[in-house]
């Protein structure tokens, strides 16, 4: 063997130690911060399980590292792998930790495990977080911690339990995974039969950005090219439905309160241009509000009102054609989407809420005390956001009255809990 | 007067129906089984919130010290089927698990239990309830045995005794602090006119 042949052999072989060594102390330097967290106190066992669960994950691979008499392209490959679970699960661990900050309403934990159970799978997992985003968000179909859903809402508003019917929303993300291929068929047919008509009552801007196209609306489905580009605007309606979808089940679970959960999050609109994933939020309400008719929900008086459009990204002319065919085609899509949200909810024993149930809590919150035998979550976050906006509420007691947002949020979660240990006691649970 | 078990539970059974002033302990105690039980208190069950006090850099607590849960407490959250360990010598904030509603015309004391007591728990220090509460009651715990002692919450930890009160006027309420919490909370400390008034008199002879 040639002196150089060796050296580069010795050189490959302390390049991949170098890799290996980063990759084990990345991995012990994760597995030390897992062990850490573990000392936490967790308000419930799926939180420390999603956790122990991490912490398999990195051990596993840990180990593989270890076989050092492994090929070198085996090797690297390893490194990357670790690595690139560093930075999906990181996020992840960051979530478990939060997830067991006392600033959280626990008590909603069980009610929402369960409707999660229901909407899903009864095994499901579900860890709530409050996160430094205003943003609510979802995490699931997570590779390392499969049927565990993980929802966030903002750390600002952990302890709100008004804002709880947002999670039927973050909800709707994982049963439109899980029922991804049939509510995308409804959303590509659709686009296939309504693009054509849009492109006819736009040939001019059609012309001009294919201009090899003579008709546009006719080649739709055979010109490659046309059909490629539009394509982005299938991408942006089925990110926009999606949406759309999940206000739809967060509505149908919670009725009105999910109507004031959106309003507060989001009225009267964020000053930044327009996300394009999302409908225009005008239009997103307005379909929250037919949706809300046909399910026989209330609608809050002057509510489309609050809300007003977010200003238009700029955009290529291409761009801004695809989005106004997506924002189109969304339009035909809604009824359909809410129709199918309503069916998929319907057919699962989640409680609906329930006027005179709600009427019935709110009575006893009157009285500064908790509802028993209440039949659903709904009902009492629905009584909840009947207090919150009654300005006679306690008007008549005024050391409560000084204290009346901090004592209503109190009042609810204690309803919350009640709700949860009388279904337990009667073996609902 | 105390009143006995039996016309508790005739005032909570009342009290669950729709009544201007009600009493009410929600959960709601077994009717049947109080009634039954010829005592003249109702159990009350430990909750799941605890507030211990932190040390920190602050070498005391003022006595007009404000924020002071930020500043000091720390909260735990046991859930149920969990437990609490209060080693001798420790002081722990608890709660009820009950919600708590006085009328007008009752007060109460919560005490502990004596089979608590004599494994050194010590329930509250500051016992009354007056007319008009509503909200959790808030225990201070402490274990002034040598041995550590387990607590869960849902068991029964202590038992509120429910009397009337003699009144002229109902438009005159104790405004407590601790109103309509279902966490603990340590409150503020405050010097009233008097105590105010001698502190300033001690300073103007120095």
């Amino acid at each position: 063997m040639k002196s150089s042949q060796v050296n580069f052999e010795e050189a490959d072989k302390k390049r991949i130690d170098v890799l290996m060594k980063y990759s084990r102390d990345r991995i012990k330097s994760v597995l030390d911060s897992i062990r850490q967290l573990k000392a936490s106190e967790f308000p419930y066992g799926d939180s420390k399980d999603a956790l122990c669960r991490i912490e398999e994950l990195f051990e596993n691979t840990l180990q593989r590292l270890d076989a050092t008499d492994a090929h070198p392209d085996y090797i690297k490959q390893l490194c990357s792998i670790s690595l690139r679970h560093l930075f999906i699960y990181l996020p992840k661990l960051g979530f478990i930790l939060r997830s067991t900050n006392v600033r959280n309403a626990f008590e909603t934990f069980g009610p929402l495990r369960d409707i999660a159970r229901k909407a899903l799978d009864p095994k499901v997992k579900l860890l709530l977080s409050s996160e430094w985003t205003y943003s609510p968000m979802i995490y699931h179909d997570i590779r390392a911690l499969p049927g565990f859903v993980l929802i966030g809402l903002p750390a600002s508003e952990s302890s709100n339990p008004l804002l709880t019917p947002l999670c039927g929303h973050e909800l709707g993300h994982a049963v439109w995974a899980n029922k991804k291929g049939e509510l995308e068929n409804i959303i590509k047919n659709t686009f296939y039969e309504e693009a054509p008509e849009h492109i006819a009552n736009n040939r001019n801007e059609y012309s001009e950005l294919f201009p090899s196209i003579d008709k546009p609306d006719e080649k739709l489905g055979v010109n490659i090219f046309a059909f490629t580009r539009l394509l982005r605007a299938l991408e942006l309606l089925l990110k926009q439905a999606e949406e759309c979808f999940c206000d739809f089940i967060g509505l149908k679970i919670y009725g009105t309160a999910f109507l004031h959960a959106f309003a507060y999050l989001l009225a009267p609109f964020v000053s930044s241009p327009r996300a394009i994933t999302y409908p225009k939020l005008v239009k997103r309400v307005n379909y929250l509000v037919k949706a809300a008719t046909k399910y026989e929900i209330k609608v809050p008086e002057s509510y489309e009102n609050m809300f007003e459009d977010r200003p238009e990204p700029q955009l290529s002319s291409m761009d801004k054609l695809l989005l106004s065919i997506s924002d189109y085609i969304l339009d035909k899509t809604a009824d359909k989407l809410s129709s199918k949200a309503k069916s998929l909810i319907s057919k699962t024993n989640i409680a609906r809420p329930s006027d005179e149930e709600s009427k019935r809590i709110r009575k006893r919150f009157e009285l500064v005390v908790p509802a028993s035998q209440c039949k659903s979550l709904a009902d009492i976050l629905n009584a909840s956001w009947q207090a919150y906006h009654d300005i006679d509420l306690w008007k008549s007691i005024p050391d409560v009255l000084e204290r009346k947002d901090q004592i209503l949020k109190d009042l609810v979660l204690k309803n919350i809990e009640i709700f949860e240990v009388e279904q337990i006691l009667n073996g609902g649970k | 007067m105390i009143l006995k078990a039996e016309v508790i539970a005739k005032r909570l059974e009342e009290g669950d129906t729709e009544t201007a002033d009600p009493l009410v302990i929600s959960p709601q105690p077994d009717l049947d089984k109080l009634t039954e039980s010829g005592s003249a208190s109702v159990d009350l069950r430990l909750g799941t919130w605890f507030v211990t006090l932190r040390p920190t850099r602050k070498s005391h607590i003022e006595i007009e010290e404000k924020e002071i849960q930020w500043k000091l407490a720390k909260t735990h959250y046991v859930p149920f089927g969990e437990k609490y360990y209060l080693h001798p010598g420790t002081f722990v904030l608890g709660i009820t698990l009950e919600w708590i509603r006085l009328p007008i015309g009752l007060g109460a004391y919560v005490i502990g239990k004596s089979t608590w007591g004599r494994r050194g728990l010590i329930i509250a220090t500051a016992t009354g309830v007056h007319p008009g509460f509503k909200g959790c009651l808030t225990l201070e715990l402490s274990n002034v045995g040598q041995v550590p002692i387990e607590i869960k919450p849902g068991m029964k930890i202590c038992q509120i005794f429910i009397h009337k009160v003699q009144y002229i006027s109902s438009k005159y309420l104790d405004r407590t602090q601790f109103v309509g919490s279902r966490k603990p909370r340590l409150g503020e400390v405050s010097l009233d006119d008097i105590a105010r008034k001698l502190g300033e008199a001690h300073h103007s002879n120095l």
